[in-house]
């Protein structure tokens, strides 16, 4: 028994794309092991654009060197690989909020949910390791922790900013007013500036876990 | 009292290029009118962009545009300026920071809007008494026009979530 194994950390290895560190959350008796890295991406869902969970899977042979489709379909059997630029993944995709919404909605729907997202990741993965004829890496409570610690990371509090003193002012810097030319057009206005600042803002998030992981 | 008094109608103006049309709010003698038109506009307040109401108050002479000063002269409102060749001046109300959605928006605005119409009116009335300008309609008008507008430009719309709760795999959702 290791240290890790000891004292229950996960062990981790980041995928070719960067970011994230994935966890190693199953092992086959060839040695290859399987990692889960949870984020948090914009998802197309028909013709809507949604603030979605997205579990990443890759997959590593025994000396940590990336395996192919083939090899990756055939050990990983219940996970649904696909060849991506660079890697092999099986992305596993849950919508929580169509856009246009704010951060803290997307917050408060993840809170009134998250007992739900997390027994269901966890129970949905180990079914789909048993499956595969594969092992857990980790004991089960630890996995549930996990997703739910890295979950709680990708969504911070963000509070609303709002006016209640209904007086209108004159006097401002018109250099600084952008109008809507057509008002048709606001919430497609209002859904670009959502979206781009909460891009900013998992952008943010991404800068941060890779400088922690220094 | 006349036609419009009678069933308030209210008159209006168009711009070349902008979509909706100004509403007459004030009159002088001869020909000169303010046009007001209620739009969202995203404004910068601090270090934040901000959600805005934006009444465009617009003067005009005799269907030409009047220099800011006369404009200001006649009507009262400060900070007059030329724009496509229009004499223009703004009036904001910020209502929510972004980043912010559309339901967040209404939630907003549905607080403050038993004040809101009053409020603007009040604003609006403020320069004109002062260069002896008055309303071209009567105030409870004026305020339910304001109404109706803004109900119109900030609808009541629900956040979209899933509550399933399921995870799928990239290739079953498309």
């Amino acid at each position: 028994m290791n240290i890790q194994q000891l004292f229950q950390f996960p062990e981790t290895y980041s995928g070719r794309e960067g970011g994230l560190p994935h966890l190693i959350v199953a092992r086959h008796s060839s040695g290859a092991s399987l990692a889960l890295r949870l984020t948090l991406n914009l998802f197309a869902v028909v013709d809507s654009t949604w603030v979605s969970i997205l579990a990443s899977f890759c997959a590593r042979n025994r000396d940590h060197q990336p395996l192919d489709l083939a090899t990756c379909a055939k050990i990983f059997s219940a996970f649904d690989f696909n060849m991506f630029e660079r890697e092999c993944l099986a992305e596993g995709v849950l919508p929580l909020v169509a856009m246009p919404c704010s951060p803290g909605e997307v917050r408060t729907v993840y809170e009134s949910m998250r007992c739900n997202i997390v027994r269901n990741l966890a129970t949905d993965l180990e079914w789909r390791i048993e499956r595969s004829g594969l092992s857990l890496a980790i004991s089960r409570s630890l996995l549930k922790k996990l997703i739910a610690f890295r979950l709680n990371d990708q969504f911070p509090a963000v509070p609303v900013t709002s006016n209640d003193i209904p007086s209108f002012l004159f006097s401002f810097n018109r250099a600084d007013l952008r109008h809507n030319q057509k008002e048709r057009e606001r919430m497609m206005v209002t859904s670009q500036a959502t979206q781009e600042l909460l891009d900013q803002h998992i952008a943010k998030i991404e800068t941060f876990n890779s400088l922690r992981r220094k | 009292m006349d036609l419009q008094d009678l069933f308030h109608f209210s008159e209006t103006f168009a711009l070349d290029g902008v979509e909706d049309p100004y509403v007459v709010v004030a009159r002088r003698p001869a020909e000169s009118v303010l046009g007001l038109r209620l739009t969202l506009a995203l404004i910068q307040v601090s270090n934040l962009e901000w959600l805005s109401i934006c009444a465009s108050l617009c003067a005009r002479d005799r269907s030409r545009a009047m220099a800011p000063e006369a404009a200001t002269k006649l009507f009262g409102a400060p900070d007059f300026y030329m724009e496509n060749g229009e004499c223009l001046t703004d009036c904001m109300l910020p209502l929510i920071a972004m980043p912010s959605s559309p339901a967040e928006l209404h939630t907003v605005y549905k607080y403050i809007r038993p004040d809101l119409a009053r409020n603007l009116v009040a604003r609006l009335q403020e320069p004109l008494a002062k260069c002896g300008s008055v309303l071209a309609m009567h105030q409870t008008v004026l305020e339910d026009m304001i109404i109706t507008r803004l109900d119109d430009l900030i609808p009541e719309v629900a956040a979209t979530c899933n509550d399933t709760l399921r995870f799928k795999f990239v290739s079953e959702l498309r």
